[in-house]
């Protein structure tokens, strides 16, 4: 069994255990919809204390077919969800079960599997006491340069520097975000549709961090005309035709990553310039600039209306 | 002839050449018709249902705005070329506006619209989008108020899916596109 047929196998499970909350769901995980996400968001952050993004969800669970492991770090998070001290439980106990369904291994097959599988557990057992003997904690607290408000965990990620698979697990406390790690320092990197890439040094053990995230203004500015109301629509057209690229691409996605509509920029202003129901369930997801800084990509997804 | 008829003429010469305008852009000339056989799996075909609902729904919100009085004339006007820009011709539909049931160009409508004095607004329900081999059809409950008077219908529109090649600023590109049609 390789790991993607485990994360397959996670995948599995993962909705079993969605369906113990929610037993009228019958659908997979290809058909989750803004809302059942949005109740798994819930179901993981409440045990872990861990909260996922909408992104991620759809990026890595809602395909049928992946192409590659998503980070590890994330992987943890779910199968600590479902019971497990993280994926590499996970994995020992899915293979544990496979080689035990499995007939006909040779005397030396088995050896060598018992000690792979020894082997693996000493790892697990081993990075779990060193973890625990000697992570360091660090409290940070994100807010908005301009309005100094608290960002909520949703709507960025945070990566270890020079890691780019390693997404930092965050513990989510009343006033801070909590991250672990047995570094001495911490060099994070966090993202954000929103607020621009930044790099931080973290110090541990020293309180609250507060961590200002600058505004991306190009998409706050978004943000704001898919809420705004009729007032200053010709002023909006103007500033989004500064703003986007003649060359841009603005894609709807919806299941699977399924492009559902492409909208060149006219069609996109068109849309902003008159704010109805379908612009305000707008939400971006991901944002790409060029040249002097103005907008390439855009996708976005259409939040339910029930949300 | 006083210079309020002449105004009015100019108004109107003014909407019938917006109208031409605003469909011969949206003639598709490079158009692909595709069928629900022709997606690749259910959930793309869900996917497009989903579309095709929220186009719906943008048509009858693009609806209300236009006949809004309320709403400054320029924006309406700007939102009847959106609302056109979601058909792929001058189709025909039910008159809303009427108190029997007689059909009416969708532009004449929307001119109509445009030009009325009280507000109208448009309520949606039980929307069921059937993308099958009978052909693509969204069926509707619509509610139509304007002052104390309100109407209900039950409705069909068709939609289309196709493929075209869209200009992205100087580039072309072959997406998919759903475009709204006949209201019976």
């Amino acid at each position: 069994m390789n790991s993607l047929d485990l994360f397959h196998q996670l995948k599995t499970d993962i909705l079993k255990e969605y369906q113990k909350a929610y037993p009228f769901w019958k659908g997979t995980l290809q058909d989750f919809g803004n809302k059942e996400i949005a109740q798994l968001q819930d179901l993981i952050e409440e045990k872990t204390k861990q909260r996922v993004s909408e992104k991620w969800v759809y990026t890595h669970l809602k395909p049928e077919d992946n192409i590659k492991l998503p980070r590890e770090d994330m992987l943890d998070i779910f199968s600590i969800w479902l019971g497990y001290s993280g994926w590499d439980e996970f994995k020992v106990k899915k293979e544990e079960k496979t080689s035990k369904t499995k007939k006909g291994l040779t005397p030396v097959g088995k050896i060598i599997l018992v000690v792979v599988l020894f082997l693996v557990i000493l790892i697990v057992v081993l990075k779990l006491s060193m973890g625990s003997l000697t992570s360091n904690e660090y409290k940070v607290d994100f807010r908005d340069k301009y309005t100094q408000k608290v960002i909520e965990a949703t709507n960025f990620s945070i990566y270890l520097v020079n890691d780019k698979d390693s997404l930092m697990q965050q513990k989510i406390n009343e006033d801070y975000l909590q991250l672990n790690h047995e570094n001495d320092q911490l060099h994070i990197k966090v993202e954000s549709p929103y607020y621009r890439d930044e790099t931080f040094l973290l110090t541990p053990n020293t309180g609250i961090n507060t961590i200002y995230l600058q505004p991306d203004d190009y998409a706050m500015m978004l943000l704001v005309y898919m809420n705004s109301n009729l007032k200053d629509w010709e002023k909006r057209r103007k500033q989004l035709e500064e703003i986007i690229l003649d060359d841009a691409e603005i894609l709807e996605v919806m299941n699977e990553d399924i492009g559902v509509e492409f909208l060149n920029k006219e069609e996109f202003i068109d849309k902003l310039t008159i704010p109805i129901e379908s612009t305000k369930r707008m939400e971006i997801i991901d944002i790409k600039y060029k040249g002097k800084g103005k907008i390439i990509e855009l996708k976005f997804i259409q939040k339910n209306k029930d949300e | 002839m006083n210079n309020i008829s002449i105004s009015k003429i100019i108004t109107v010469i003014s909407f019938v050449v917006l109208v031409n305008t605003v469909f011969s852009q949206s003639a598709f000339n490079n158009k692909t018709n595709i069928t629900s056989y022709e997606l690749s799996s259910k959930k793309e075909r869900i996917a497009y249902e989903y579309k095709v609902k929220s186009k719906l729904e943008d048509f009858y919100n693009y609806l209300q705005i236009i006949g809004n009085p309320k709403v400054e004339k320029q924006l309406r006007e700007h939102t009847v070329t959106l609302t056109q820009k979601l058909f792929s011709d001058d189709v025909e539909m039910i008159n809303l506006l009427s108190e029997s049931d007689t059909t009416i160009l969708l532009s004449t409508f929307l001119q109509k619209l445009l030009y009325s004095n009280q507000a109208i607004s448009f309520s949606l329900s039980e929307i069921t989008p059937r993308f099958n081999n009978e052909g693509e059809n969204i069926s509707y409950h619509l509610q139509v108020k304007a002052q104390d008077n309100t109407k209900t219908f039950d409705l069909n529109q068709r939609f289309t899916l196709s493929l075209l090649n869209k200009k992205f600023g100087s580039k072309t590109k072959q997406v998919t596109v759903i475009t709204l049609g006949r209201i019976y």
